[in-house]
């Protein structure tokens, strides 16, 4: 039940908060900023997404876990601020092995899925370099309304070609991230 | 019922482009550099026919792993990874995956997710040559896997014709055309 209201009570704390004008992004504050983040960083973007996929479709223990791991450790990264500098093939690599597990559509054991989702907050927090507050916490409530939402629908999926579209949907993910990474390393 | 509605409703939607053509290093481009080859197009829809042959769990196997395969050649391809006769591995995919659908061929999985793979290797490289020149490469990678995917999609829900008698014979002779077409494309790279 809580899993199922959260993306409600963080999509409707995102909305409420107040936009600053002078800001990097136009007429937005950093908090704001820190939301779009995935927008400009498409292999965060892909991660989120196929993580969600991936943890969506676990027992409700692993899930919960897993949600838990990633909130905490998120946050925890983010605020620490950037701890270490991580090559760019880097979240590329996660995307690709997340959408990889999408695709395969395994059910793994509770802490291997928390695990996972707690080694991935770690590195796209590693990544975003937050140096402030506002930007951090934008990054954060950004990453938990992607995650969130997905789990959410994917959660509730019963319909066994809908299982098989999630699961395409994570080969898509991975080919994508897949294809990112060779450009990187060609770079 | 619902759902495909509004899937169908989101993906096929026309939106209002202006400038339209300017956007050719991004999306667009990546999406609808599979649908100007017909030698693409053959071969994905091939694909997609050849799974509602196989039955489960080709029907989904096939069209997971070869996204993932595609976009292994496509990394070769953007790393500048040489592979002899693509336009010809291509060409031949649409001849050979026309026939096994022609024949109603029902191999191991395995051996149909090889031929696939194997086939899928020369699309990808196709399309990853091309990719590096993008102004916008996460646009076009987007755009190339949703066409291919959505192409196989079509493939399936056309070789859902198979469960009627009438229907395999149909879907048999669009197996026939498709062969026909892949030796015409190995044609044209011999001439």
């Amino acid at each position: 039940m809580i899993l199922r209201r959260l993306p409600l009570v963080v999509s409707f704390s995102v909305l409420a908060f107040p936009a600053r004008a002078h800001d990097a992004l136009d007429g937005a504050g950093l908090f704001v900023n820190g939301i779009l983040h995935p927008v400009v960083e498409p292999a965060h973007l892909l991660a989120f997404l196929a993580l969600g996929l991936w943890i969506g479709r676990q027992d409700r223990d692993a899930l919960r876990r897993a949600v838990i791991a990633f909130a905490v450790a998120l946050i925890a990264g983010l605020l620490a601020g950037p701890l270490a500098a991580l090559p760019p093939a880097v979240p590329i690599a996660l995307a690709l092995i997340l959408g990889g597990l999408a695709a395969g559509g395994w059910p793994a054991p509770a802490r291997v899925v928390a695990m996972v989702a707690l080694a991935s907050a770690a590195l796209i927090s590693f990544d975003s370099a937050a140096d402030d507050w506002g930007l951090a916490l934008g990054i954060w409530a950004g990453a938990m309304l992607i995650v969130l939402n997905v789990v959410n629908i994917t959660m509730r999926i019963e319909a066994a070609w809908l299982h098989i579209a999630i699961r395409i949907a994570g080969a898509w993910i991975a080919a994508i991230a897949l294809l990112l990474l060779a450009l990187s390393l060609r770079a | 019922m619902r759902v495909l509605l509004t899937v169908a409703a989101i993906l096929f939607a026309a939106p209002a482009f202006a400038h339209t053509g300017e956007d050719a290093s991004g999306f667009m481009s990546g999406f609808f550099h599979p649908l100007f080859g017909w030698d693409h197009i053959a071969a994905m829809i091939a694909v997609g026919l050849w799974g509602a042959f196989l039955g489960r769990p080709a029907i989904y196997v096939l069209p997971i792993t070869f996204p993932l395969v595609m976009a292994v050649g496509g990394a070769l391809g953007i790393l500048g990874v040489a592979l002899p006769h693509v336009e010809a591995g291509i060409a031949a995919s649409a001849l050979v995956l026309g026939i096994c659908v022609m024949l109603a061929a029902r191999p191991p999985l395995w051996v149909a997710a090889l031929a696939v793979g194997f086939f899928a290797i020369f699309h990808g490289h196709a399309h990853g040559t091309e990719l590096p020149e993008a102004a916008n490469p996460f646009g076009y990678a987007i755009g190339f896997v949703m066409a291919t995917g959505l192409l196989h999609l079509s493939g399936i829900l056309f070789g859902a014709l198979t469960r009627s008698a009438t229907g395999r014979v149909v879907v048999r002779g669009a197996g026939a055309l498709i062969a026909l077409a892949g030796i015409v494309f190995l044609a044209e790279i011999g001439g």
